[in-house]
């Protein structure tokens, strides 16, 4: 299965691969929304790991172009970020968000969330 | 008052956020702008209300009857003071105000050195928690390959068919068998006893038996040569009875060489018979001798080993116990890790309420008439900041010089020495 995570703090972005790739998971990355849309494998991703606040293109319009797109829309959206307010949650549900962890995440936390897609 | 209370946020920020720092100092500085604006403010609506009387005054006459007026009404005196006065304030007012457009002008400049402050503790921290990223998940991936590799040796040993634990169970069968092996032995070594010392009876018996025969054949020699001598006396009539007595004798010296053979052969039989039942009970003797040592020998070895792969069993659980110790430690590490994301969203909205704290007083400037704000004086800001500079990318991050003395030193490894 093929994560792609999208944020913008590289640390972030390693953290979440040293927490999935020992479970056999392959994980894409991209620094922000439009580094995401313009990655070559990106219709490999199984399911789709976004920030909210990134600079250039933030997670909210990444999810828009994602599910505007035929060859992604059916794929689940989780948000990770920092942001934990309710009207930010709803706003990525609206969006059509599967579900949305708040940062700092914990690898058994984050495996079962996307073990639920699998 | 709201300009206040945005005032006395900003500052509380300012201080929480940089106890001791250029920020609080410069906004303090705007505070006082501000409060002076606010007594501008109700000065200039004090004027408004004196300014329509004075005007009425001035115009409400002309020529020689206004001198007269001018000089004999004391109202229009204390009016042309509150003028005078007005004007001087005015004019002192209007030095504040460039003083407060230069402070303001200010801020912009230290929030953009904070800003650039704000740069190197972002990249510093990212670039920090990531090398300890990496390093710590090195050492966990080589401590959890480590600990497998032990894991299945341990398991190698202690388990499945080829395992030092099927090796005792075999060891303790073999034990086993060998107890029930000596116990036959035993019995076989005393039955083969038992056997010969019957056959050992029956040699002595037949020994016996062979000397009676040599007894009567003793006896009927005796008797055949009494018995010629009887015939040769009675002559011619005893000529047949000779050649029989003759015969007997012949008869008896042939069964007494016969059992003389006999008893020779037997006994000959018999010691033979002795010796190597004596031998064969002293090489059974020492086979049980030999079973028995080996049997204790081998007791031993499971002794001293099931107490050891019951230690290894425990080197397992350890092993597995460690493992998953090491695997929350590293989520727990992970977790910390991220909050260097969180500290640079933080650092990040504290410059974006400092820009818009000076977008406020720009904009409180213009409208009280001091016209476009102007560009800070950077170097003098630099100047303040430099104070507080303890570390050296502060200063890189301005391009400033610092002074660190001669550190040229031939070891790569030993670039941040300085050996005096
Ligand atoms: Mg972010």
């Amino acid at each position: 299965m093929t994560i792609f995570c999208v944020d913008d703090s590289s640390t972030i972005r390693m953290l979440v691969k040293k927490a999935l790739e020992p479970e056999g998971y392959t994980v894409l990355e991209a620094e922000n929304g439009k580094e995401a849309l313009s990655h070559k494998d990106i219709a490999g991703a199984d399911l789709f790991l976004v920030d909210v606040n990134m600079p250039q293109m933030n997670g909210f319009e990444l999810v828009k172009n994602i599910k505007q797109d035929t060859r992604l829309s059916s794929k689940p959206v989780i948000f990770l970020t920092t942001e934990s307010a309710l009207e930010k949650k709803n706003e990525g549900k609206d969006l059509g968000g599967a579900g949305w962890i708040v940062k700092p995440f914990e690898p058994p936390a984050l495996i079962k969330v996307i073990k639920m897609f699998s | 008052m709201m300009w206040m209370y945005i005032l006395l946020l900003a500052m509380s920020v300012s201080l929480y956020v940089y106890p001791n720092g250029v920020v609080p100092a410069l906004i303090a500085v705007v505070c006082g702008a501000l409060a002076i604006k606010a007594i501008k403010e109700g000065r200039a609506k004090t004027r408004k209300s004196v300014s329509p009387t004075v005007t009425d005054a001035v115009h409400s006459g002309s020529g020689m009857e206004d001198e007269a007026n001018r000089v004999t009404d004391p109202r229009l005196k204390d009016l042309e003071d509150t003028i005078a006065k007005n004007a001087r304030d005015l004019q002192a007012f209007a030095g504040a105000r460039e003083e407060i457009a230069v402070a303001v002008a200010d801020f912009g400049q230290a929030i953009s050195v904070v800003e650039s402050l704000s740069d190197i503790v972002i990249s510093k921290t990212e670039n920090s928690s990531k090398d300890l990223s990496t390093s710590i998940f090195s050492i966990s991936d080589n401590s959890k390959r480590v600990t497998e590799e032990i894991k299945e040796l341990l398991i190698e040993i202690c388990k499945g068919e080829d395992s030092l634990e099927s090796d005792i169970k075999k060891l303790t069968k073999e034990v086993d068998k060998l107890d029930l092996v000596m116990k036959d032995f035993q019995i076989m070594s005393s039955e083969y006893g038992q056997n010969t010392d019957v056959l050992e009876k029956n040699v002595d018996g037949i020994s016996e038996y062979s000397r009676a025969i040599t007894d009567l054949a003793d006896k009927t020699n005796i008797l055949a040569i009494n018995a010629s001598i009887e015939a040769a006396r009675a002559g011619e009539y005893g000529k047949g009875f000779r050649v029989i007595a003759g015969e007997v004798q012949k008869l008896a010296k042939q069964s007494k060489s016969i059992s003389e053979n006999i008893n020779t052969s037997i006994l000959k039989v018999g010691t033979q018979l002795v010796k190597s039942s004596k031998n064969h009970k002293e090489i059974m003797e020492s086979g049980v001798k030999a079973i028995r040592q080996s049997q204790k020998n081998l007791l031993e070895v499971t002794t001293i080993l099931t107490p050891q792969v019951a230690l290894l069993g425990e080197g397992i659980n350890e092993s597995e116990t460690l493992s998953s110790s090491v695997t929350a430690d590293l989520n727990a590490i992970i977790v910390s890790l991220q909050y260097q994301d969180s500290i640079r969203q933080i650092l990040g909205h504290e410059i974006n309420l400092l820009n818009e704290l000076r977008g406020i007083m720009e904009n409180v400037l213009v409208s009280s008439g001091n016209g476009v704000p102007k560009t800070g004086d950077r170097e003098r800001i630099l100047d303040l900041a430099k104070k507080y500079f303890t570390v050296r990318d502060e200063w890189l991050a301005f391009g400033l010089n610092i002074d660190e003395g001669s550190m040229e030193n031939q070891d790569e490894s030993l670039k941040n020495v300085t050996i005096f």
